[in-house]
């Protein structure tokens, strides 16, 4: 029932292990940037503030110590296409971080973007073993319930309990000791296409670095840019980013649904290029500089130089209109608004208490974005940008980076999984066994 | 005019190549930088130094070349020893000077390589000499403090003359006794090792005052005090002094060194003997003669 229970196992023991070591990296491959971070964690103030359960405190005891960003190359729709440029991109970036340092990383966290994730949910229940529900309970209702994605081809990358009802009363953050008579648990799972995890895992091999772990895109961009209220009352993160636009729904501090629309900033440039027969180096250039979602009168009088295709000579250059740039932009931005609205409301995002939604990633830069998506998504639309962390650098501030920013704080304080949970096996001593030769090989 | 924007060749792409990645990351490895920068050259100076030393050809070159490069440096005449000062309190003027010509050899040679008790031994080889303190006032002067030794007797071997020390060492010859005539006289085998006891006796011998002109070692065993224009005085091993505080005594009561006595024995305690000369025993002998009442007369 439990189909990649190994690996997945196998890389949360690599992260603590990495945690222990002091020394982790962290990767973002998106599909116009290759971030890499390198964390150095305080493992004793990681520890202390595992016992307060304090999330502040984690991430205080993280520290940014080196930093790579990169242009990608082969990366499509936030998804690897050209496995060698891709291994070239993630050996630059953790070149570069690793240089700032000084020292090596093995272990790296990754993040999948695109890759058509998918929510599930899932219901478990159990009788109590005795009078009040203990971890092995807990363990015995996660691998109760059914959660896998049986469609051919998908890969179940998280599955968090988010939810424990004791006897029918819900909302129990942690029932461990509470009396009851019945523990059912609502289990979020969320899966992607195998194909762009693979490459992925595949991409990173190559550089000689081990996955500790795999984290959905727009999770990561959601644990930096949303506050802890907003993940408290219910918000919705929407990393839009070069390739995709992922979202993530939280919801009591958990991840409740995670989507994706295939279309981001790429798509704006490629619009110029098109709309406008400019090269895309130079369509890239005008939306960065110029680019705008909402046009004024200003904009009609305010000239752009807009070279054409194949025009070299710089005297033949053509200039246009502001609003005319604007023109080409708005509707690719409307529509992937739109697409991102239909997928909330599929989600049932509206039922939520609160309904804030933040925007983030590379695009969420474009002027009068703010304005066009409270238009099309609702009033409570803001531009989030990710968490500070300790030495993080200027150049990974920016929302561009809230996916890279928020893998960072998932490293220092990872959600509980079902595969932390052991599961409740017959054979105890063949278990520690496998144990304490798993030890051995991820610490020698 | 060529493009100024756009048109030229493609950027290079500013990744490292997988060769100098791992090779860079491999670098980073703690472990193996260690073992580049520090282990490595440790076995390898070990072994080469090992490997050197193995062959009898480079190990003589290299004592040559030590060698060479040390008296090429000690030699220098920065480091010459250019002056011997000879100390000491109330040295005798004669001594100092033997003192300087034993030191002759480290004179205009390097300070570097004078060795101090190699120095001693040599200012030690003269008889008048204690004990020697050597050291070096930089840059060039070297300071030697000298004890003379203070003779206590002469002993005569044959015509030979040596003074000797409170222990016995032999100081010097001397050319005639009337240079030292404070100085007792000593003779006969082994007289030298038995100083101390010599001189005790003489203590002893005050009384006899300046009639007793030495003392002879008998068998290495005993003395006999010669006694000016008196008899010989035969002393035992043991308790010398004693009997000589006797023969003192003796002489000023009864005034028997004066006799005409040849020999004084006192070789046991209880029982001095007197050896009478050969015209006194006549005499004596005359005297007890129990005179015949009828054939003399």
């Amino acid at each position: 029932m439990n189909p990649y229970p190994a690996d997945m196992r196998a890389m949360r023991e690599r992260l603590r292990a990495a945690l222990r070591r002091g020394l982790i990296a962290v990767l973002d491959v998106g599909t116009s940037q290759t971030v890499c971070l390198i964390l150095q964690v305080d493992a004793a103030a990681l520890e202390q503030a595992e016992a307060k359960g304090s999330a502040h405190d984690a991430h205080a005891a993280l520290r940014v110590v080196g930093a790579g960003i990169t242009r990608s190359r082969g990366v499509r729709f936030g998804e690897i296409a050209d496995m060698e440029d891709s291994e070239r991109a993630i050996r630059t970036a953790l070149e570069r971080a690793e240089k700032s340092v000084g020292a090596r990383v093995d272990q790296v966290i990754a993040t999948v973007s695109g890759a058509r994730p998918r929510s599930i949910g899932a219901f478990g229940e159990v009788e109590l073993e005795g009078e009040e529900a203990t971890s092995r309970d807990i363990s015995r209702a996660l691998h109760a319930s059914d959660w896998p994605d049986r469609r051919e081809g998908r890969e179940v990358i998280h599955a968090m309990p988010v939810n424990f009802t004791l006897d029918g009363r819900g909302s129990t953050p942690d029932p461990r000791g509470m009396a009851a008579k019945s523990l059912a648990v609502d289990l979020h799972a969320v899966s992607v296409d195998r194909t762009p995890l693979r490459n992925l895992a595949a991409s990173v091999r190559r550089c000689d670095l081990e996955l500790a772990g795999v984290v959905v895109g727009s999770y990561a961009s959601g644990l930096s840019s949303l506050v802890e209220d907003e993940q408290k009352l219910g918000a919705a993160c929407i990393d839009l980013g070069a390739g995709s636009s992922d979202i993530a729904i939280f919801l009591r501090g958990h991840l409740i649904h995670a989507d994706s629309v295939r279309m981001g900033g790429d798509h704006l440039t490629q619009d110029i290029s098109v709309g406008l027969s400019m090269p895309m180096d130079a369509a890239e250039r005008i939306k960065t500089f110029h680019g705008g979602a909402v046009a004024t009168g200003l904009d009609d009088r305010e000239l752009i130089e807009a070279p054409h295709i194949g025009e070299t000579h710089p005297a033949d250059r053509r200039k246009i209109s502001r609003s005319a740039l604007i023109g080409v932009i708005r509707p690719r931005l409307e529509e992937i608004l739109e697409d991102v609205r239909r997928r909330l409301d599929s989600a049932g995002f509206q039922q939520l208490p609160g309904r804030r939604i933040v925007l983030t990633g590379g695009a969420a830069q474009l002027t009068g974005i703010e304005e066009t998506a409270q238009r099309i998504l609702g009033r409570q639309v803001r531009i989030g940008r990710p968490m500070r962390i300790a030495g993080l650098p200027q150049a990974v501030s920016g929302p561009d980076c809230a996916a890279v920013v928020g893998l960072a704080l998932h490293a220092a304080r990872p959600q509980d999984e079902i595969w932390d949970f052991e599961p409740v096996a017959a054979f105890a001593s063949r278990r520690r066994i496998a144990g304490a030769v798993r030890w051995f090989r991820d610490n020698w | 005019m060529p493009p100024l924007t756009g048109g030229g060749k493609a950027r290079k792409d500013p990744a490292p190549s997988r060769l100098s990645y791992k090779m860079k990351r491999l670098w980073r490895r703690a472990a193996f930088r260690r073992a580049v920068t520090v282990h490595g050259p440790i076995v390898i100076a070990v072994a080469s130094i090992g490997w050197a030393a193995a062959q009898p050809q480079i190990r003589a070159d290299v004592v040559e070349l030590t060698a060479m490069v040390r008296s090429a440096v000690s030699e220098r005449p920065e480091f010459a020893v250019r002056r011997i000062d000879v100390r000491g309190n109330n040295l005798t003027p004669e001594v100092a000077q033997e003192v300087r010509a034993s030191l002759s050899p480290w004179l205009g040679a390097s300070s570097l390589a004078a060795d101090a008790a190699e120095i001693r031994a040599a200012v030690g080889q003269i008889g008048w000499v204690e004990s020697a303190g050597v050291r070096l006032s930089a840059p060039e002067t070297l300071i030697v403090t000298v004890r003379e030794r203070r003779p206590v007797a002469i002993w005569r071997r044959g015509e030979a003359l040596t003074l000797l020390g409170a222990a016995g060492e032999h100081i010097a010859p001397l050319a005639a006794r009337a240079e030292r005539p404070n100085l007792p006289l000593i003779a006969g085998d082994g007289a030298d090792r038995a100083v101390a006891d010599a001189l005790a006796v003489i203590a002893a011998a005050a009384g006899v005052g300046p009639r007793l002109r030495g003392l002879v070692r008998v068998g290495e065993r005993r003395w006999n005090a010669v006694i000016q224009d008196g008899p010989l005085v035969m002393l035992p091993a043991l308790r010398a002094p004693d009997a000589m505080g006797y023969l003192a005594a003796l002489d000023a009561g009864e005034n028997v060194l004066s006799r005409d006595v040849t020999h004084v024995d006192l070789r046991l305690a209880d029982r001095p003997t007197l050896r009478l000369s050969a015209e006194a025993m006549e005499a004596l002998q005359a005297a007890r003669k129990p005179r015949k009442p009828g054939k003399d007369a």
